[in-house]
């Protein structure tokens, strides 16, 4: 498991200072999804039982709709906990020095981006829609002179407030970094 | 012609079988790859209790009925008249 106090390549110092998943609006959508897909063969149980056909009592009928109500409900599992999975897996990492993009497409396919807070030019936060507006959720985009152009934080909490923190953070690095240049070039210049 | 019940439980024992194969996958991944906290570990617990769950009611509803007998794929016809009971007729 990845510890967050110990991220890989971390540099001397460097502190986490935000952890972001998406939004639970994203768990609700799969919960949604499950109960719908749950409620199908209710339905059509009910729908044949008002049509007249009692499938239990035939002894073949009955154990193919046991056999095939069973085989349902574990392909219902399997895909909600592989979505739960893809929820839980998805995470965006800023520290003080970088911002780490962690996204997990599927079970069998993982993205893992990092930038430097210095590569940072441009940060924009999105808030759209009823559900986005009430319940504060939206995307941040960061721009950077990295060879992956362009982060995406996708649909997580307080996206205005995770702009403001990333861009006080990117201050404060160019400025530390500045700093160090200036020193070492004036190191450089009395030798 | 007649066949044993228990062979529609042999797409089901490999649905099964599939179904706890990607359980192993999900708690990898989660191992493998999650944030080392209480919450992640939790989420693996729901994981296999949820499993354990699904595959023990499903094997107790299936145990109800008798697998050994032979059954004729014409049981199932409507027009069948050894189907009054299932059609209502």
């Amino acid at each position: 498991m990845m510890q967050l106090n110990h991220l890989p390549d971390s540099e001397p110092g460097e502190e986490v200072v935000l952890f972001l998943r998406r939004h639970w609006i994203d768990l609700v959508k799969v919960f949604l999804f499950t109960s719908l897909l749950i409620l199908v063969p209710v339905f059509a149980l009910t729908v044949l039982t008002f049509g007249g056909i009692q499938v239990f009592e035939n002894p073949l009928g009955g154990a193919l709709a046991a056999v095939i109500l069973s085989t349902y409900a574990m392909i219902v599992l399997i895909l909600t906990i592989t979505e739960l999975t893809d929820y839980w897996l998805d995470s965006w990492i800023v520290t003080t020095e970088r911002v780490i993009d962690i996204e997990q497409l599927g079970l069998f396919n993982r993205v893992l981006s990092e930038v430097h807070l210095s590569q940072i030019q441009d940060i924009t936060s999105e808030t759209r829609g009823l559900f986005g507006t009430f319940l504060t959720f939206g995307n941040v985009f960061v721009q950077t002179a990295a060879e992956k152009e362009r982060f995406q934080f996708k649909n997580i909490d307080n996206p205005d407030q995770v702009k403001l923190k990333i861009s006080e953070l990117t201050q404060i690095c160019k400025i530390h970094h500045h700093h160090a240049k200036t020193e070492s070039s004036s190191l450089g210049s009395e030798v | 012609m007649t066949f044993p019940l228990w062979y529609i439980l042999v797409p089901y024992a490999a649905i099964l079988l599939f179904g706890l194969l990607f359980l192993f996958f999900n708690l990898f991944h989660l191992l493998r790859y999650g944030i080392e906290s209480g919450k992640t570990l939790a989420l693996m617990g729901v994981y296999v209790v949820s499993f354990l769950l699904v595959a023990g009611a499903s094997l107790f509803f299936l145990s109800s009925f008798n697998w050994r007998q032979e059954v004729d794929p014409l049981q199932l016809l409507p027009f069948n008249p050894e189907n009054t009971k299932t059609f209502g007729v």
